[in-house]
């Protein structure tokens, strides 16, 4: 390999050449005093550069641009950090908990429905539970409550026979 | 469209409910209606058939009891059903309304010109006086829903 053949592989970072290439240039390196001064030269300026970058880098304040990412987050995206408020609260319990969150809801529904059912069935027990309207042209209905229903007594006949 | 399919499928349901709730209302009831004669004279007593009404029979001031007559029917509502008294006389049954937790009847004793609308629940009993008292003696019927 000449010097014109070896001057694209100077300064090549590491890594960036094949086996066969680094053989090469180190072979063409090792008989070339001018092609190992240019990539001395560039290794420096690589070192110089690479310096600079981080420096400059170190030098500016990112704070604000982590600031706007982290506020386009919304915060019920954060797992385990619970929303702001009760009703925040609410649907993270319902999000983390839904079989229990569920059936605690169930739970006074269903008892309301048994005493409703149970009110149901037993309001059909009392001794008043009927409804009576009589009317007679010349009698004196009485009616009487008994737990097993109501009795229309219309009395005597007014002629006595 | 998925508003207007949700919209087409309650009505669908109302449809079937109203019919369902329509045709319970319509339903044949069975009903016992039975005849008897209560007196203020004799041996005192509740034969052994009248037995389920002796609570109610008890409460009146009528000491011996008898039955004339029964008639068993699968009553619809608003049609009357005619029970003979022994004397040639006859009160007029009606099935006003029947629901699952009530039925409401409508007697009509000509015989005393004395109407009543009465509503129990089921296995409830109504007993009433369809004649005046003669001579110590009425005639009354007892209505049982569900038979």
């Amino acid at each position: 390999m000449n010097c014109a053949g070896a001057a694209p592989l100077l300064g090549s970072r590491p890594g960036e050449l094949d086996p066969t290439e680094e053989a090469i240039l180190s072979a063409h390196l090792s008989t070339c005093e001018p092609c190992r001064a240019r990539q001395a030269d560039l290794e420096a300026l690589s070192r110089v550069v690479e310096d600079g970058l981080l420096g400059e880098a170190a030098r500016r304040d990112f704070s604000a641009f982590a600031d706007g990412v982290m506020e386009r987050i919304p915060a019920s995206a954060w797992r385990g950090a619970p929303a702001p408020g009760a009703l925040g609260w609410v649907r993270d319990l319902f999000r983390r908990h839904r079989v229990l969150a569920t059936a605690s809801a169930l739970v006074p529904a269903l008892a309301a429905l048994a005493l409703y059912l149970y009110i149901g069935r037993t309001s059909g027990t009392g001794p008043l539970e009927f409804n009576v309207e009589v009317t007679s042209e010349d009698l004196a209905p009485m009616v009487l409550d008994t737990s097993d229903g109501p009795i229309i007594l219309v009395g005597e006949a007014s002629d006595g026979t | 469209m998925r508003s207007a399919r949700t919209a087409a499928w309650g009505a669908v349901a109302a449809l079937l409910l109203a019919s369902t709730a329509a045709e319970a209302a319509e339903a044949p009831l069975p009903v016992r209606i039975r005849v008897l004669q209560g007196s203020r004279q004799g041996t005192p007593g509740v034969p052994p058939g009248l037995e389920d009404l002796r609570g109610q029979l008890s409460s009146t001031a009528y000491l011996r009891w008898e039955q004339a007559g029964e008639v068993q029917a699968s009553m619809l509502p608003r049609k009357p059903v005619s029970v003979a008294l022994p004397g040639g006389e006859s009160v007029t049954v009606t099935l006003v309304e029947s629901r699952s937790g009530a039925a409401t009847f409508e007697v009509s004793a000509p015989a005393s010109r004395t109407q009543s609308r009465v509503t129990v629940a089921p296995g409830k009993r109504i007993v009433q006086q369809v004649t005046a008292e003669r001579g110590g003696s009425a005639w009354f019927v007892t209505i049982r829903a569900g038979g």
